[in-house]
C-alpha cells in the first residue's frame, strides 16, 4: 500500500520574504529553503501563511513539531529534479499514481534536527474563515494558460483542501475552482459549467454523501493537467452506483423535488464518473478540456483522473 | 448576491419579483417561504419574475418544482416569467419548460391565469 504524509488543506502559493529586522540564521536557511521547495515543486502547506510565519512557527514551537507540512511532487516531469536532490529516506511513492510525498522534517535534516518531533502531523479543515486563500489562488494558477501555449513540458497542478459539511463549503467550493478555471483560461460559459459542476458535486457530498453530518469531512482536488481541469469531489458517506440514480428526464421524475445534481454535472462536464474513495464514499470524477487543448487531446475514457485526494496519514 | 423577493398585484396574479441567486440555502429556503406565505393567503395565482435571478442550482430548482406542485395541489397556477439565459438553459435541459409555463412578457402572463 502506499504510505502518504497527511495533506494539507490548502496550498501556500505566496512568499513573503523576511522583515529586514529579523537576523536569525537558521529562520533565513529554513526560509530560503522552503522558498526553493516553493518554486520548484508542489509545497502543502496547513494554511494561508507567509514563508516567515512558516519558519517561525517550526522553531517557536520545537519540541512539538512533526513537521505540520508536507510536501507533495506532483507528476511533473519538471519536479523530477528538486524531488531527487532533496528526497530523504522517507519518501514514499505511490507508483499508481505517480506522485510523490515525504516529511519535509526528513528533507531538511539539518535545519530541522534541532526540532524533535513529538506528534503526528496535524490537518486543519478548511471553513468560512479559510477564504483568505482564495486571493492567492489566483496567483498559484495565474498564467496557466499562457505557460502552457509556450511550454514544451507541460506542467501540472493540482490544489486540495478539505471541507465541513456546510452549506458554506458548496459556495467556497464552487468560488475556489472558479478561480483555477479562470486562472487557466477557460472562457466566462465554461467556467459557470465548472463552478455549477463543483457546486453540484459538493452539494452531493454535502446532503446525500455525508447527510449533513458535521463531523464528515469533503474532499476536493482539483488538477491542470497539460489538456484538462479535473475536480475530484469525495465523501464520507457510504457511497452509491451511478446506475441507481433515477433520471430526472423520465416523465415519472420530472416533478421531483431531487436528482437533477448528477446530471447537471453529466452535461456541463466532458468527463464524469464516480468511483469509490479511499474513504470508503463515493468520489466523483469529473473533467473540463482546457481551451486551448485540440479536440483529440482530450484524453478520453476515464483513464486520466488526476491526483486524488490523498489520504491522510 | 442573497436572495430577495417583493411581490405585488396584477389584476387577480400575484407577481412576485426576485432578484438574485436561488441556491441550497437562503436562496431556496426564501423561495419556499415566499411562496407557502402567498398560499397562505390564498393567493393561488402566482407569477414568478426572474428576471434578475442569474443563477439557479439543483436546489433551487427543486424548490421551483416544489413550489409549483404546491400550488397545483392548491388548485392554482404558478408561471415564470424573464428567464434569464442561464435559468431558461436549465429550464430546457432538465424538460422542466414541459412542466412550467414561461412568459416573456407580463401582461400577456398576467391575462393568462384563469
Amino acid at each position: 500500500m502506499p504510505q502518504f504524509t497527511a495533506p494539507s488543506p490548502a496550498r501556500f502559493t505566496q512568499y513573503s520574504p523576511t522583515p529586514p529586522a529579523r537576523k536569525n540564521p537558521l529562520l533565513t536557511s529554513l526560509e530560503r529553503t522552503l522558498a526553493h521547495l516553493y518554486e520548484n515543486t508542489s509545497l502543502h502547506l496547513p494554511q494561508n501563511q507567509h514563508l516567515h510565519e512558516i519558519g517561525e512557527g517550526v522553531l517557536a514551537r520545537a519540541g512539538s513539531v512533526s513537521p505540520p507540512f508536507s510536501l507533495d511532487v506532483g507528476r511533473s516531469p519538471s519536479l523530477a529534479t528538486p524531488l531527487s536532490s532533496v528526497r530523504g529516506p522517507s519518501t514514499f511513492r505511490d507508483s499508481s499514481r505517480e506522485t510523490f510525498s515525504f516529511q519535509l522534517s526528513r528533507l531538511l535534516p539539518p535545519l530541522l534536527s534541532r526540532v524533535s518531533p513529538s506528534r503526528a502531523p496535524r490537518t486543519r479543515s478548511i471553513d468560512a474563515g479559510a477564504r483568505g486563500v482564495l486571493p492567492i489562488i489566483a496567483g498559484k494558477f495565474g498564467g496557466f494558460a499562457q505557460r502552457q501555449k509556450g511550454a514544451m513540458a507541460q506542467e501540472a497542478k493540482h490544489l486540495q483542501v478539505t471541507l465541513e459539511s456546510q452549506v458554506e463549503s458548496v459556495n467556497l467550493a464552487e468560488e475556489m475552482c472558479l478561480r483555477v478555471a479562470e486562472a487557466a483560461g477557460f472562457g466566462e460559459d465554461d467556467c459557470y459549467r465548472i463552478g455549477m459542476s463543483v457546486r453540484e458535486g459538493v452539494i452531493n457530498a454535502f446532503h446525500y454523501g455525508n447527510q449533513e453530518r458535521p463531523e464528515k469531512k469533503i474532499h476536493l482536488a482539483v488538477d491542470l493537467t497539460g489538456d484538462k481541469m479535473i475536480i475530484h469531489v469525495l465523501d464520507e458517506g457510504s457511497g452509491f452506483r451511478l446506475s441507481d440514480v433515477p433520471d430526472p428526464l423520465a416523465e415519472e421524475n420530472l416533478l421531483s423535488t431531487s436528482g437533477r445534481g448528477i446530471f447537471l454535472m453529466r452535461a456541463f462536464m466532458d468527463e464524469f464518473d464516480v468511483v469509490r474513495g479511499w474513504t470508503g464514499g463515493a468520489e466523483i470524477v469529473m473533467s473540463k478540456k482546457l481551451p486551448s487543448s485540440g479536440p483529440e487531446s482530450n484524453g478520453g475514457g476515464n483513464s486520466s483522473h488526476g491526483a486524488a485526494p490523498r489520504k491522510e496519514a | 448576491m442573497a436572495l430577495q423577493a417583493t411581490y405585488r398585484d396584477v389584476g387577480s396574479v400575484t407577481v412576485v419579483d426576485m432578484s438574485g441567486k436561488i441556491t441550497l440555502g437562503d436562496g431556496s429556503a426564501l423561495l419556499r417561504k415566499t411562496i407557502r406565505q402567498l398560499l397562505d393567503d390564498r393567493r393561488t395565482a402566482i407569477l414568478l419574475n426572474l428576471a434578475d435571478v442569474d443563477y439557479i442550482d439543483s436546489s433551487g430548482i427543486g424548490e421551483l418544482v416544489s413550489g409549483y406542485t404546491a400550488v397545483t395541489n392548491r388548485g392554482g397556477e404558478l408561471k415564470l416569467l424573464h428567464l434569464t439565459k442561464k435559468v431558461h438553459d436549465l429550464l430546457q435541459i432538465t424538460k422542466l419548460f414541459t412542466v412550467f409555463e414561461v412568459f416573456s412578457d407580463e401582461n400577456t402572463a398576467a391575462s393568462s391565469f384563469h
